[in-house]
């Protein structure tokens, strides 16, 4: 072994070598490291660092600011954007309202509207014209004049709007909005008609395309049949197209509410054709039917007819049956009958002495004289009124004088509106006594000298058969709100204008009349029936009864109701200007067999029984 | 992140590592390929429905435009921006004279269909001496600052400075096309801020750019559809203002109405139903956010983000200041243009019809920024040298 003193030397060595080596090392590695090339600085300059790092954070800053706006737009305001503040840029626009329908007493459709389309053009937004006009020509089935002038609206870029068919077929509707053409646009838009064609047209009236009431009760219920138009609002883009997804429903339209009419849709159409039948049988200019209900005042049928230009008749649009007046004539006796037997001043007992003809004024050299000529003689009232004799009339009416005589007609409604509210309906013409002059204070006792609308003369001789009261007479029971419900119209006052007593009076007379009368044309078996014929004389241009030819017209009508015992109907028949030289001319020979050959249909309507005892006339 | 090393060149027997082909930024590239393809589909969901042609007719030129532009960044990319910068003042003249001839022969009505108020168009080519003025203004600028090589910018080089800007900014502002002139005079302000500029070089700087808009406003040069577009900005509501509030109203609505999720490729109305004009090249944001809703926008802008970022990083790495000061430039561009696009959609900046960068359609737009790109690029590929 080696001595201690060695092995601490080698020791010691050994570490010296060692440290030695990693000093050595320790140099080497920083010599190497300093022989490496420096490190290029990151930038030339200090200054572009710092600012680089601001520009970062103008990006973040804008890029965040951006993505929060977004965000904002999208979460929290984006209900406000879909509604709020854009009114500026909305067209609002009415959506109509469904035309309420109307319906006769039994709920049968008179007048409904039914969904139909429209088809508009905005020319502005047309690219192909020629290819849109073709396509839609084809569709719509145009002929070429109207395809040509398709092409030349189309064509026309000031325009923004532009009809190409209203109302049509919405399934041709569909199939144009299916093709998608640019500028062309379909709408609902209803289509009114009339179910029963011209069934009760006098009384319904008309529309115009737009759904607006011209005439009759489509004119009169305008209101209540339009309903509330609701309202939507859509932005609108340059140049007027809307935006798709824009449309805002402001206010629902609200339906407009149903009519119920008082018609009787079987029985008006039944009037219909038989007053038809009748006018164009004797060649008059025209006529006019209504049937009443006589305790209500409904009016169960009301129909006009006339001659149109082309010599054809037709049921009327315009409802002259409240419209036109005239001088109702011998109809009037009954009232001037029943009002002087409600004065007092006569019984149907009582009688005069009559001549045919009778001056009535010394400084008026004008006869008024009866129908036909028969001697002077004794008759009663019942036998005046039987025979229609004009001067027995007139003496009735002086028991009570002119002054009552007016009164009383005004009571019975003559001169005065109607309830009906018709409009362009005619008060017709009934002056006071004290501005008649001459012959008119005697003649207006049996209706010469008053001019009335068939709608008052009819409600007038329903007072007769209505024991003396009178009731208004009604066209519209009531009305159906958009829930079904139904409101029952208003009733019109009635009035007692004679005694029961009078009218059960008279009404016997109106049975003479039809039995042994005037009127004997309008019996019918097994039912009695009381009436009253009349033919007035119209009034012509010039004032007079005469024309410029010396040619007088008339105005054949008749009135009655039956039961004449218990009266449920009364009937107004007049034919305006039956020819002037005919047999025809008269009320019972020109309208009193329109009552007889209506009145089975109206019983069978109706369900009326007739009395034992058949027509009660005696057979002669 | 910042500072990728070089390729270490082991394995590599084809190339040098320090190799420009082998630098590029791929990342960058194809966030740029990624924004591009979208603006494509975005073009045709609101160009389908326009009337009277066919559905494709936009995105077709739109993808054509897109692969010129590949091509033009591709040579961009492949020259030294060095060389580029030293052949810069003739391309500045160059496109300075274009703009006075294009002023001049507006101004003396000798349109014939060849000259428009911004652009010479012959045949389907339609050159606008502002989008050279982009390019060229930035080049110029950045080397002309950079040649000093200090780093605050001394008050001769800052006068210069305002020179080159100025002459083209006001030329465009003339024409007139204040969009353009902002965006020309936003890279001015990227590379003086990055160039060390003074707080009040750049604040004289601003005072002049409003200085020039005022009398732009004043003088009747910006016409009154300008104006509107001004007031429309604080005052949406007034109906006076009619269709040019329309066009931002409806932008709004467009994004606000989209969610969060949007109402589905090809579902939104306003967009794909053509009810805001032109929204293809001026609101494409609109289209994202109706479509796309708040993710989709978040993605777009994401993308914008990533883009930038890489833009900003490579004005980091660059060798040279002239690079930095190149990339500051487009950086602050493109965020200004994109932060104009999106701000008049979103109703915060007036309208001013510049395109998003990539998204919007229009050639010129994506020409400028490819080309603006193969700059970076070619910075981000020579910074090992």
């Amino acid at each position: 072994m080696k001595p201690y003193d060695e092995r601490v030397a080698e020791r010691r060595a050994a570490t010296e070598t060692r440290r030695a080596r990693k000093l050595e090392a320790r140099t080497k590695k920083t010599a190497i490291k300093a022989a490496r090339p420096p490190r290029p600085p990151r930038f030339k300059a200090g200054q572009p660092r710092r600012r680089l790092l601001v520009s970062l954070c103008l990006l973040v800053a804008v890029l965040i600011g951006l993505l929060v706006r977004v965000g904002m737009l999208q979460t929290t305001q984006a209900a406000g954007l879909r509604s709020a503040g854009s009114q500026q840029w909305t067209r609002s626009q009415t959506v109509p309202a469904q035309r309420g329908s109307i319906f006769d007493r039994d709920g049968a459709e008179m007048a409904m509207s039914i969904p139909a389309s429209t088809v508009s053009v905005n020319p502005k937004e047309v690219g192909d014209e020629a290819g849109t006009a073709e396509l839609l020509a084809s569709l719509l089935g145009l002929d070429d004049d109207d395809r040509r002038s398709l092409r030349t609206t189309l064509q026309d870029k000031e325009r923004g709007f532009a009809y190409v068919a209203r109302q049509i077929d919405a399934r041709v509707a569909l199939q144009i909005d299916a093709l998608g053409l640019r500028g062309v646009y379909v709408a609902r838009e209803d289509r009114r008609i009339k179910p029963g064609g011209t069934t009760g047209s006098s009384v319904i009236g008309d529309t115009d395309i737009d759904g607006k009431g011209i005439a009759g009760l489509e004119m009169e219920f305008d209101k209540v049949l339009t309903g509330t138009s609701g309202e939507i609002t859509r932005q609108v883009a340059p140049g007027g197209r809307s935006i798709a997804g824009s449309e805002t429903v402001l206010t629902g339209p609200e339906p407009g509410n149903d009519l119920m009419l008082s018609i009787d849709r079987s029985l008006q159409f039944t009037a219909e054709q038989g007053l038809l039948g009748q006018v164009s049988a004797v060649k008059a200019r025209g006529g006019s039917l209504i049937v009443m209900d006589t305790d209500s005042g409904e009016i169960l049928a009301m129909t006009s007819v006339k001659r149109n230009d082309a010599g054809v008749y037709e049921v009327t649009s315009g409802n002259f049956a409240a419209v036109d007046t005239y001088e109702p004539g011998s109809v009037a006796k009954a009232i001037t009958v029943a009002s002087a037997l409600d004065a007092g001043v006569v019984t149907p007992r009582t009688s005069f002495v009559v001549p045919w003809e009778k001056q009535y004024f010394e400084n008026d050299p004008l006869l008024l004289h009866d129908a036909g000529y028969h001697p002077t003689q004794a008759m009663t009232v019942d036998q005046i009124l039987v025979s229609s004799s004009n001067i027995g009339t007139i003496t009735v009416s002086e028991q009570m004088g002119v002054e009552k005589q007016v009164d009383y007609m005004r009571a019975f409604g003559l001169g005065e509106l109607s309830a009906l509210g018709f409009p362009g309906e005619s008060a017709g013409i009934l002056e006071d006594a004290e501005d008649m002059q001459g012959t008119e204070m005697k003649t207006i006792a049996y209706g010469q000298g008053v001019s009335v609308t068939a709608v008052q003369l009819i409600a007038a001789v329903n007072t007769i058969a209505n024991e003396g009261t009178y009731v208004a007479p009604e066209l519209v029971i009531g009305t159906l709100d958009g829930d079904g419900e139904f409101h029952e119209s208003k009733p019109e006052p009635s009035r007692q204008v004679v005694s029961p007593t009078a009218a059960r009076q008279t009404t016997d007379m109106l049975k003479g009349v039809v039995c042994r009368g005037t009127a004997k044309r309008a019996q019918v078996a097994e039912m009695p029936i009381a009436g009253k014929t009349g033919t007035g004389l119209k009034a012509q241009e010039n004032g007079t009864y005469y024309d410029d030819k010396g040619n007088k017209a008339y105005y054949a009508s008749f009135v009655g109701f039956m039961p004449a015992d218990d009266p449920q109907v009364t009937m107004l028949i007049s034919i305006d200007e039956p020819p002037a030289g005919s047999g025809d001319r008269f009320g019972g020979t020109a309208a009193a067999p329109v009552f007889a050959q209506l009145a089975p249909a109206v019983i069978q309507e109706l369900g009326l029984t007739p009395p034992p005892g058949g027509n009660g006339c005696p057979q002669e | 992140m910042l500072q990728r090393k070089p390729d270490s060149g082991l394995g590599n027997i084809r190339s040098s590592p320090g190799d420009p082909s082998r630098n590029i930024d791929w990342i960058l590239l194809v966030v740029q390929m990624l924004l591009t393809i979208a603006g494509c589909f975005v073009v045709f969901s609101a160009t389908r429905t326009e009337p009277n042609i066919d559905p494709y007719t936009y995105v077709t030129r739109q993808v054509i435009f897109a692969i010129a532009a590949v091509v033009l960044m591709f040579i961009v990319m492949s020259i030294d921006y060095e060389w580029l910068k030293e052949r810069s003042r003739l391309l500045f003249t160059l496109t300075v004279g274009a703009l006075l001839a294009l002023l001049v022969l507006a101004q003396a009505g000798v349109g014939g269909g060849v000259i428009t108020d911004i652009a010479f168009s012959v045949g389907p080519i339609n050159l606008q001496p502002a989008e050279f003025a982009k390019f060229a203004v930035l080049l110029v600028l950045a080397g002309y600052i950079a040649d000093e090589g200090l780093s605050e910018i001394s008050y001769p080089r800052f006068v210069g400075a305002l020179m080159i800007v100025g002459i083209p900014a006001v030329l465009v502002i003339a024409q007139p096309d204040l969009g353009t002139a902002s965006v020309i005079i936003s890279s001015v302000m990227g590379v003086l801020l990055v160039a060390g500029a003074k707080l009040r070089y750049i604040l004289i700087v601003s005072a002049l750019s409003l200085f020039t808009l005022l009398t732009a406003l004043a003088s009747g040069l910006v016409n009154s559809y300008q104006l509107l577009r001004f007031r429309v900005l604080f005052d949406q509501d007034n109906p006076e203002l009619g269709d040019a509030a329309l066009q931002v109203r409806n932008a709004i609505r467009a994004v606000g109405t989209g969610g969060v999720f949007g109402k589905g490729w090809l579902q939104g109305d306003l967009t794909n139903g053509g009810d805001i004009p032109v929204a293809w090249a001026d609101f494409p944001f609109a289209a994202v956010g109706e479509q796309f809703g708040l993710i989709g926008c978040g993605v777009l802008l994401f993308m914008f983000a990533v883009a930038l970022f890489r833009v900003w990083r490579i004005a980091h790495l660059s060798r040279d200041l002239l690079g930095t000061y190149i990339c500051a430039g487009v950086f602050t561009m493109m965020l200004w243009q994109l932060f104009q696009n999106v701000g008049m959609t979103l109703g915060i900046l007036p309208v001013t019809g510049l395109p998003m960068p990539f998204i919007s359609y229009g050639g010129s737009g994506l020409f400028t920024y490819f080309a603006m790109m193969g700059l970076v690029q070619s910075v981000h590929m020579r910074r090992m040298r």
